[in-house]
Parts: structure tokens; C-alpha cells; sequence
């Protein structure tokens, strides 16, 4: 019974490979914080009700509204003017919404998180790998 | 079984084998000393006979698994096993369904005298593989040292691929593309490069194979399915992120429920791995087959803690989701010998007979090494040795690579004229 590969070559690992050289030469993926968070603020970047960034909300000031997404805290109170460097997404639009991983249409609640939600927490609290 | 000191050293093996992907090979040690996880020189040998027996046995082990699996969802013993409520539901369904599973490792003890005794089965999130699958492989190929080797790893990989997505394509009418991710927590390097190695088998078995970083994973508010962050759907992801973490963060309900549903993720290894990779699963399998003449001797005693055997005056103390070695303790006649730092415990302990490593001595010391066996889609698939100067198994040990059949050659002669 053969227990080992039956072709008697070295490997064909492109990827891995790739990766290795990558990584020795210092070039990380991933090492930055890109966990995603939406509010819906005003022009100035200030949090505002959530009611505003419903698309179907046509009272006072209405495109003036914006879903903001960032690596920010979830739960930050109304009138928290958020940093500059988010991105700032139209709530009419509808394709660009969908792009960010937030529902198409209605309005979106405060802090919802769309990435960042798995992985982070317990491997670090833990001090040792995922891998076992 | 043995120890062979004096093999060949490859001139630039350490740049060799880091350009291979081995890049988390210089390990820092407490003190600040840089130590060579791979081990170039020393090596393993075994006969073909007893390579064969240890595959006979690495099977016999994972149906017993199997059966132990059984067990416990048969009997609703969750509870026990400490496995989260909410893990619970998908955990039966997966197992009856048997989505996608592509590989595991059993740590085993042996010595070259009977049957190895399983120590603990890594069945959900099992790293080492591109030393063993990989760098070994290629070492052995370079050396000459050896007959063979017990590696079909990469192989088998490509082929478990191919079986498990044909499979998934034809259940669902689509073809899949494959996440695979890992925790950007993780900065050794060594989970990327065990994702970028099994994207090479994915890539082998013809599928489209996509990294990922387990942090970057979108959920989408609004149909509440997981996306990358360029918009593309998850349809099968392998995640080198154990369950009991993913079902703790912030999204882990939705992952179970997503998963539940037609058309959502598919999460390998499935979480049905909770029910092997958690220390519980020890004695579960001693209740089960504990008192078997044959079966029992692939086993050491293993009770929960609560349930040891008040005689019991040494053993071996595992933290029931631990990791790594953190929080093994040895207990020798009652008082604590060795003990690993940790914070794992506080959801409860195994304890398991203490059946000290063998010692294969060197020159420089004890080497004690461990057994990591390999299996790929549910069948034994090859070896790989880590060995450690103490008698628990860390993340400071080493690998040793191995051969079947060495035969010392012999000193070349001057060749007549």
C-alpha cells in the first residue's frame, strides 16, 4: 500500500510560495484594523437619529444625510461628530448600500457593525494561536 | 522506531525552507535566544511494516471517533462535554449531514512497542501542516535519506477537495468559489502560510481559491449572508479560527444561522469538530471503549475531572478547549511536576493516565517527541514529528522530519582503475 505521493516530486505550491516571499520581505495583508461600523450622521459627520439615513425619509434636509461607515466604536451616543477618512454613502443608494454590506433600503441602526465581527478578540486575550 | 542523529545537513536549508513556507521557522524563546523550529540533521526512521500498522490504527482511532460522536448526540450529552447551547442545533445537523470536512491530526504517543495512545485529536483547526505536507517532502526528496515517507498529504488534499466541492456543486447547482481565512491576530505567519498552502490544493483540485482575513468577514445587515469585503458571497470558506471562538464573537449567531439556511456559508471545518476537538472527547472515547482489549489499548484512562477515580495520585491535567500545551499540568503522587501557563480552565478539565513521552536521547539531551498523524477526509494521510526536550508538547517545541527503511550508506570507496 503506498502511503506516501505518488508523484516523487517536489511540490507545485504557487501560492504558498508567493505568500512566503511576501511575508519575508515584509510585505504584510490584513495587519491593519478594517472592521467596518455605520451611523448615520449629518453633512458635518455628526450622529443623528437613524430615521434621517431611511431612504424613504423626505422631511427637512433630506439628502443632506449620510450612511458613514468606519472602524468606529459601536454604541457612540447622538451628536458624536465622527472622524474624517470614512466612507460616506447616499442613502438612495441603493447599489452602493448593497456594496457595503448594508440592507438595500430602510434605515440602518446605529453602530451596526459589517466587518469586524468575527476574529480579534478571544485568540489575543487567550495569548496563543488559532491553530492547535 | 528511531532516532537517527548524523543526517545529511543541506547547505542554506534555513533560507530553503523559509522560502518554501516555513517562514515562522526562527522561534524566539523565552530570554530572547532565536532558535530553528525545523530540526535539519536528526530525524525519525520506521519500518514500512510499522508504518502500515500505525495506519491501521490512525483508522481504527477515527471510527471510534466516529462512534463516540454518535454517542454523544444520540445521547444529548452536551452538557457534559461543556459545548455551548447555541453551537447545539448545527452540531447535530452537520453531523447528520456530513458537510464538507477536509482534514484533522491526531497527537499520539508511541515508542516503537505496541500500539501508539491518543493524546488529543486537533480536528478543527490543525496547523504544522506545511512542515509535514511540505517541507519534510521536499527535504526528503533533496536527502535521499530514506525508502519513503509517510506523506500522501498533498495528494490527498487535492483529492479531498475535489470529492467535498464536487459533492457541495451538486447539491446546490452552483459552483463555489473557496475563502480561506485566517486571523490577522496571528503574526508568526504560520496560519497565513497554512492557508496559502491549502489554497494550493484548492487551486490543484480546480476550484477558485480566495484569502481572507477572518477580521475582514462582512455580514450584510440586510440579508443577514457573509460577503468578502469586495462583495463576493462566501460560499465555502475554511476558517483556521476555532468554533469556540468564532461562536463567541460578535458574529458568530449569525454564522450559525446563516449556515442553517439554504444557500448560506459554508464553514469548514464544520462545527460538528466541536465535538472532537474539545479534551471532553477523551473520556468519552475510555467510557466507550475503555474495557476493550484491542481497541482499549490505543487509549490512556481519561475521566472528567469530577468523575477521577479517587485513587488516581498522578495524571495529566488538560483544559477541556486548551490550546498549544497552556495550562497542561503533569500531577506526579499527587503534586503538581510540570505545569504550562495559560488562561484556559475556567470551562472545566479532563484528566488523563500520565504515560510519560518516550526518550529518544542525543547527544544533546532528551528528545521526546509526539506523534502528529494526519488525516484527510477521514482517512490516515501521513506523519509529521514534533519533539520537545520536556514532557509537554508546546509551541516551543520542534520538527523533526522523517524517513521509512533509512539504511545508513555505505562509505564510498575509491573506485578502481
Amino acid at each position: 500500500m503506498a502511503v506516501s505521493n505518488r508523484v516523487r516530486a517536489a511540490l507545485t505550491t504557487t501560492v504558498l510560495a508567493t505568500a512566503a516571499t511576501g511575508y519575508l520581505a515584509g510585505c504584510s495583508v490584513g495587519g491593519e484594523n478594517d472592521e467596518q461600523v455605520a451611523y448615520c450622521t449629518d453633512e458635518n459627520g455628526k450622529v443623528v437619529d437613524d430615521k434621517y439615513c431611511d431612504d424613504g425619509y423626505h422631511g427637512p434636509g433630506a439628502g443632506l444625510f449620510f450612511l458613514y461607515l468606519g472602524g468606529f466604536r459601536p454604541g457612540l451616543p447622538l451628536g458624536t461628530v465622527l472622524p474624517r477618512g470614512g466612507t460616506r454613502i447616499l442613502p438612495t443608494d441603493t447599489a452602493a448600500r448593497r456594496a457595503a454590506g448594508l440592507a438595500a433600503t430602510g434605515a440602518v441602526k446605529a453602530g451596526t457593525r459589517v466587518s469586524g465581527g468575527l476574529g480579534s478578540g478571544i485568540g489575543g486575550r487567550a495569548g496563543t494561536g488559532a491553530g492547535s | 522506531m528511531r532516532r537517527i542523529e548524523g543526517g545529511i545537513v543541506r547547505p542554506g536549508w534555513e533560507a530553503e525552507v523559509e522560502a518554501q513556507g516555513l517562514v515562522y521557522n526562527r522561534t524566539e524563546v523565552p530570554g530572547g535566544e532565536v532558535r530553528s523550529y525545523w530540526r535539519e540533521g536528526p530525524f525519525y526512521d520506521f519500518s514500512m511494516a510499522e508504518i502500515e500498522r500505525l495506519e491501521g490504527w490512525v483508522a481504527q482511532l477515527f471510527e471510534m471517533c466516529v462512534a463516540a460522536g454518535d454517542y454523544v448526540v444520540e445521547n444529548d450529552l452536551f452538557d457534559r462535554m461543556r459545548i455551548p447551547p447555541i453551537a447545539r442545533p448545527q452540531i447535530r445537523r452537520t453531523w447528520e449531514s456530513e458537510p464538507p470536512s477536509i482534514y484533522g491530526r491526531f497527537d499520539l504517543r508511541y515508542d516503537g512497542e505496541g500500539p501508539p495512545k491518543l493524546l488529543e485529536f486537533n480536528a478543527d483547526t490543525p496547523t504544522g501542516l506545511v512542515e509535514s505536507a511540505v517541507t519534510q517532502w521536499n527535504w526528503h526528496l533533496f536527502t535521499g535519506q530514506g525508502r519513503d515517507q509517510w506523506n500522501a498529504l498533498h495528494e490527498k488534499l487535492v483529492a479531498a477537495w475535489q470529492r467535498n466541492l464536487l459533492k457541495w456543486e451538486r447539491r446546490t447547482g452552483v459552483r463555489p468559489r473557496v475563502h480561506l481565512a485566517w486571523t490577522s491576530e496571528e503574526t508568526s505567519g504560520e496560519d497565513r502560510m497554512t492557508v496559502a498552502y491549502l489554497m494550493d490544493t484548492v487551486v490543484q483540485a480546480g476550484y477558485e481559491a480566495i484569502e481572507l482575513i477572518v477580521e475582514d468577514i462582512v455580514l450584510d445587515d440586510g440579508d443577514g449572508r457573509f460577503y468578502d469585503q469586495q462583495g463576493r458571497h462566501l460560499d465555502v470558506v475554511f476558517k483556521l479560527y476555532p468554533w469556540e471562538w468564532l461562536i463567541e464573537d460578535e458574529f458568530g449567531p449569525a454564522v450559525l444561522t446563516d449556515a442553517a439556511r439554504p444557500g448560506g456559508t459554508t464553514w469548514v471545518e464544520p462545527v460538528y469538530k466541536m465535538l472532537w476537538s474539545t479534551k471532553a472527547l477523551l473520556p468519552v472515547l475510555w467510557q466507550l471503549f475503555g474495557s476493550d482489549p484491542v481497541l482499549g489499548e490505543l487509549l490512556l484512562p481519561a475521566y472528567f475531572a469530577d468523575e477521577a477515580p479517587s485513587s488516581w495520585r498522578s495524571y495529566v491535567r488538560k483544559p477541556l478547549w486548551g490550546r498549544e500545551g497552556a495550562n497542561v499540568a503533569i500531577v506526579r503522587d499527587g503534586s503538581v511536576l510540570a505545569e504550562q501557563p495559560g488562561r484556559y480552565g475556567t470551562e472545566g478539565y479532563v484528566v488523563q493516565e500520565f504515560d510519560p513521552l518516550p526518550n529518544f536521547p542525543g547527544v544533546d539531551g532528551p528528545h521526546h517527541p509526539v506523534l502528529g498523524t494526519w488525516l484527510v477526509d477521514g482517512e490516515p494521510a501521513g506523519l509529521g514529528i514534533r519533539e520537545s526536550d520536556g514532557l509537554i508538547t508546546d509551541n516551543l517545541s520542534y520538527f523533526v522530519p522523517h524517513t521509512i527503511d533509512f539504511s545508513v550508506p555505505r562509505a564510498r570507496g575509491r573506485q578502481p582503475t
